[in-house]
């Protein structure tokens, strides 16, 4: 019998300390520190935690920006942390332990593409914005360079996929620079959508092959173009010579081929 | 054979339907695109006679209050004609050319309102300008009218546009207005230099073979010491020779482009499948900061970093001898895998030729002057960052915090050190 009590209060304790562990650190984030620049789950948990302690006031998004890192900061601040922007172990420790995150709640509401804050102390229900675009799909989310949007990023794709997607990654890219290089040159329009569309400019617009789905792969191509890359090495213009009967064309100076096209300037 | 004989007719009918009700359509798209070039059109006509006349005031006002107004005119209109035109299947190279002319127009203007072009060459180059545009105006005129007035078809339209030989109207045209911004607006030095990424053609440093090219790659990248390589070698026409190699091992693929003077490495790009394992952030920017060094980059500092699905990409900026100032121009692009933190690309097209710095002084400012109570200055530090004429002037780069109850927005804010003038203004994420 005393055995058995010995027993039952360990096995008590056991769940003790196993249901207070699972309410704090243990469960909340993964184990990895996170910073300015970054983007994902552990952020979404990160701005759902300050917003629910009030300091973060922007959108719960996931990517790391200035208002998290604003915000983490004056956390850090209030709670006596080492001030640097980092949610590192002890930081988020102490949100963990002072900030609630309800995930199934901020997920779905992120899922359905939804207006939504997660402040304590009113019902999450009713943190909820109702508005006329609500449950709109999202875009993806993608972390670009702060001159250009997630709409660049979408027509840029599509443009790529319908002009090259039979072409090697490299050859994507390039398509993609030629458009960049276009919108920072004085001779064309100066947005992304001005050049892709400027009439005659791209077979793909002409024939209506930009209306395609893009794959994932041309979207990386884009994002490799956006972020700097430029396999062209400045082209302004790009043919395929087994189809381009134009003199013009032909007469620019070229610069290299990549796949079935030659890219010139 | 009766029944047979109705299904046919019958499908004659619904097939004779469907293409009568395809072809009305494609009519009344091709006439509602045809409208609508028609429109841009006159309206570039219109914006081009306003243009003129507002370029003609420019020249006549001393007084700094009554030129505003036609400086902004031309602004605006060089703008509006510039979407025009865009928006017009016109032949190519005219599109660029007259494109082009009206930029550097609206450019000046803005300059000119900003008292940054003296008086007797802003006088000089409008005259100038007045002139060609009437010149111009006719030879536009001429063009558009006869194009609009010979009712032609939409597809002999396009027909027209697309020809390998292009009419002598539009080719004469675009000949006039290149030579136009010859003489009105030539490239200033910087504007030169601003081409940097072309003019690595002046390199003044020794070729390098293909073979030591090779070697060199292999070397900066071990991994691809027995990669499959072809290696090729720039056009004849291209602005500066570069080698170009592509390279292929296990499930990697890629190229690399390196200059034939000095050697340098342009740029580095990989292909491969990202596995489900994910590095922390913390490793990620040791491994980057490792690689640029590995590469020689010695005198840069990681600036920025952005993580997406399946790579990061990282930004390196060099700095500036002496002050320590950030040089943005002077910039080196990253990106790792996600899954190990392999250096998966490497971007240093604008790192290779240094910008041009010149000394300058730093007079103090003090923000709270400079800026509302509504926004508090957060940080401040030393940069570089091109002015309006395109030259590299020394900032102080202010990161500026503005709170309300609906969320807060993070500016960086250039601000010159001599002539406090903001030179760039950013909201960030």
């Amino acid at each position: 019998m005393r055995k058995n009590k010995w027993l039952l209060s360990m096995v008590t304790f056991s769940l003790l300390l196993f249901s207070v562990n699972s309410t704090h650190p243990t469960e909340a984030f993964s184990a990895q520190q996170i910073e300015l620049g970054a983007f994902g789950d552990d952020v979404i948990e990160l701005q759902s935690r300050l917003q629910y302690i009030g300091l973060y006031k922007n959108k719960i998004d996931g990517e790391f920006g200035y208002g998290t890192y604003w915000a983490l900061r004056n956390f850090q601040e209030k709670y006596g942390l080492p001030v640097d922007g980092i949610a590192g172990p002890a930081t988020k420790n102490k949100l963990a332990k002072v900030a609630e995150f309800n995930k199934e709640f901020v997920h779905n509401q992120i899922a359905k593409g939804n207006q939504f804050t997660h402040y304590g102390g009113t019902p999450l229900e009713q943190q909820v914005k109702k508005g006329t675009n609500q449950g709109a799909k999202q875009p993806e989310q993608t972390q670009l360079p702060a001159k250009y949007s997630e709409q660049d990023l979408q027509l840029m794709a599509n443009a790529v996929y319908g002009e090259a997607r039979g072409e090697p990654y490299e050859g994507q890219v390039a398509v993609a620079a030629v458009i960049l290089n276009r919108v920072e040159d004085s001779k064309f329009p100066n947005t992304v959508s001005g050049v892709i569309f400027q009439p005659l400019a791209f077979t793909a617009v002409a024939d209506g092959q930009i209306w395609l789905t893009p794959n994932q792969r041309a979207k990386e191509a884009v994002l490799d173009a956006l972020n700097g890359w430029d396999p062209t090495e400045n082209a302004l213009y790009y043919f395929n010579p087994e189809t381009a009967t134009s003199d013009w064309i032909w007469g620019r100076p070229q610069i290299k081929t990549i796949g079935k096209h030659i890219f010139c300037d | 054979m009766k029944i047979l004989s109705g299904v046919l007719a019958i499908a004659l009918i619904v097939m004779g339907v469907f293409l009568y009700n395809s072809k009305e359509n494609e009519e009344a798209l091709q006439h509602s695109l045809r409208s609508q070039y028609t429109n841009q059109i006159s309206d570039a006509s219109e914006k081009l006679t306003e243009l003129q006349k507002s370029v003609e005031s420019a020249t006549v006002f001393k007084d700094k209050t009554a030129q505003a107004e036609p400086l902004e005119d031309i602004w605006r209109l060089s703008s509006e004609i510039k979407s025009n035109i865009a928006a017009l299947p016109l032949q190519q190279d005219f599109s660029n050319q007259w494109m082009n002319y009206l930029g550097r127009l609206g450019d000046y203007a803005k300059l000119r309102s900003q008292d940054k072009v003296p008086e007797d060459k802003w006088l000089k180059v409008t005259n100038n300008v007045a002139t060609n545009l009437e010149d111009f105006s006719f030879e536009w005129q001429n063009a558009t009218t006869e194009m609009l007035a010979k009712q032609q078809s939409f597809s002999k339209w396009q027909k027209e546009v697309k020809a390998g030989e292009p009419s002598e109207t539009w080719t004469g045209m675009s000949d006039t207005v290149k030579g136009y911004t010859e003489s009105d607006f030539p490239l200033t030095a910087s504007e030169s230099d601003d081409q940097k990424k072309t003019d690595l053609q002046n390199i003044e440093e020794k070729p390098v073979t293909e073979q030591q090219v090779v070697k060199q790659m292999k070397s900066t990248f071990p991994a691809f010491k027995n990669a499959n390589l072809v290696t090729t070698s720039s056009k004849p026409d291209a602005p500066y020779p570069f080698y170009h190699i592509q390279f292929h091992e296990g499930i990697r693929i890629g190229y690399a482009d390196y200059t034939k003077k000095g050697g340098h490495l342009l740029s580095m790009l990989i292909e491969r499948p990202i596995g489900d394992d994910r590095i922390t952030q913390e490793e990620m920017k040791k491994k980057a900061e490792k690689a640029v060094k590995s590469y020689g980059f010695n005198d840069v500092e990681l600036v920025e970093t952005r993580e997406n699905h399946l790579y990061w990409h990282v930004v390196f900026v060099r700095l500036s001898p002496g002050n320590n100032a950030r040089v943005y121009a002077d910039a080196i692009q990253l990106k790792l895998a996600k899954d190990d933190g392999e250096i998966l690309g490497v971007n240093a097209m604008e790192y290779i030729q240094k910008e041009k710095i010149n000394d300058q002084k730093l007079v103090t400012i003090d923000w709270k002057e400079f800026f509302t109570d509504q926004v508090s200055v957060e940080s401040e530090r030393l940069s570089y960052t091109e002015n309006e004429q395109l030259q590299q002037r020394l900032c102080y780069e202010v990161m500026v915090l503005k709170e309300s109850e609906q969320g807060s927005n993070t500016l960086r804010i250039l601000v010159d050190t001599e002539t406090k003038e903001v030179l760039k203004s950013e909201m960030l994420n």
